[in-house]
């Protein structure tokens, strides 16, 4: 029973902790660095991927990403509306397999950011468009060989987030990311030989490839 | 020499019609509607004629029937797979023979026809170190 008790303290002071912060102020400083991770759907055509069958697609679009980002939000910071630059960084991953064939995508963005930071007491919105490069590459198997499939194309990405102020160094985020990009030809590298694959036709000439995602993380301000 | 010269030019010919759409590190799938294609598994890496160009199919007569000679690039460098069977029957296996990767020699095997009349030829062969294999080609008699 004590137990119960010292929990139930324990779990009203953690309540109370976000109030008593309310006190403070809420950020310091034009900085801030993101940490994010969350789940990822795979939206668009597939490009150089072992099986091309429904229910295989349909299993390799669940997937997870993570993301880090620098942003600097230029003005005052008792202005509700504010431009901000920033960097952004974002890896996504997607695997499947069948008894003889796998598919393990890996992608990796790198984007400069332009940021517009809505902010209202505790909370902050940022709308970002960004335009940079996306690694792709598909760590692949066929019937128990290796295949290896790479696709390097600009892509760009519109994402919208959302912060609760924690303290007035950190607090907590979500962020809708999309990133979009077109492939019409892929690179696969098996038994010893590279192969460029043009407007492949198993995905109906190319690929318009598209993670979705919804991360949560920790914002940092200083 | 003459033949040498055919084969040769043959060669050349089937080089000429690489298809940049076709990945040809997937193996074509099982169809029995005359796609013209051929794959296979050899030490279970794939070889498939899709990129390549059509395979071609020849019907020898020989004492004992029809021998039936089916030849396919699956290669940028002209590569040949081949082999042959005599009196093919729809829904029936059979052994298949004179089977080769590049002029090397493969063990013999069996092919299951599932279709052969309307001027398709198609079925599936395995044997030794060739798995996986699948043919539909179209065929003059």
């Amino acid at each position: 029973m004590r137990t119960i008790q010292r929990l139930c303290v324990g779990l009203f002071f953690l309540a109370l902790f976000p109030v008593l912060l309310c006190a403070q102020e809420y950020t310091v400083g034009n900085s801030i660095v993101s940490l994010q991770v969350g789940p990822s759907r795979y939206v668009g055509t597939f490009i150089g991927i072992t099986d091309y069958s429904k229910n295989y697609r349909d299993d390799l679009r669940s997937g997870w990403t993570w993301s880090a980002g620098y942003s600097y939000i230029f003005g005052k910071q008792e202005k509700s509306s504010r431009f901000g630059l920033g960097l952004m960084y974002q890896g996504t991953y997607y695997k499947h397999s069948s008894s003889e064939l796998s598919d393990d995508i890996s992608m990796q963005y790198l984007a400069p950011q332009f940021i517009l930071h809505l902010s209202k007491e505790r909370y902050n919105i940022q709308l970002a468009y960004g335009s940079g490069y996306l690694w792709y590459k598909d760590d692949s198997g066929v019937y128990g060989k290796p295949r290896k499939v790479d696709i390097d194309e600009w892509a760009f990405n519109l994402s919208l987030g959302g912060e609760y102020y924690l303290s007035s160094w950190c607090g907590l985020c979500a962020r809708l990311n999309w990133i979009v990009s077109e492939s019409k030809a892929y690179k696969v590298s098996y038994h010893g030989e590279t192969w460029e694959v043009e407007n492949p036709e198993l995905s109906s000439g190319g690929g318009v490839y598209a993670p979705l995602s919804l991360t949560v993380g920790i914002n940092f301000h200083f | 020499m003459k033949k040498l010269w055919l084969i040769a030019l043959l060669i050349i010919c089937m080089a000429c019609d690489e298809d940049y759409s076709v990945d040809p590190t997937l193996l074509p799938p099982v169809t029995t509607t005359g796609e013209e294609t051929l794959g296979c598994l050899v030490d279970g890496w794939v070889y498939s004629s899709e990129r390549f160009g059509y395979p071609v199919v020849r019907i020898y007569s020989v004492e004992n029937g029809d021998s039936v000679v089916v030849r396919a690039n699956v290669g940028r460098e002209g590569e040949l797979f081949t082999f042959s069977m005599i009196n093919p029957e729809e829904g029936k296996t059979i052994p298949y023979m004179d089977s080769a990767l590049n002029g090397k020699k493969l063990e013999n095997g069996l092919v299951t026809v599932s279709r052969m009349g309307g001027g398709v030829l198609s079925g599936t062969f395995e044997g030794g170190s060739v798995t996986r294999g699948r043919f539909d080609v179209k065929y003059n008699k």
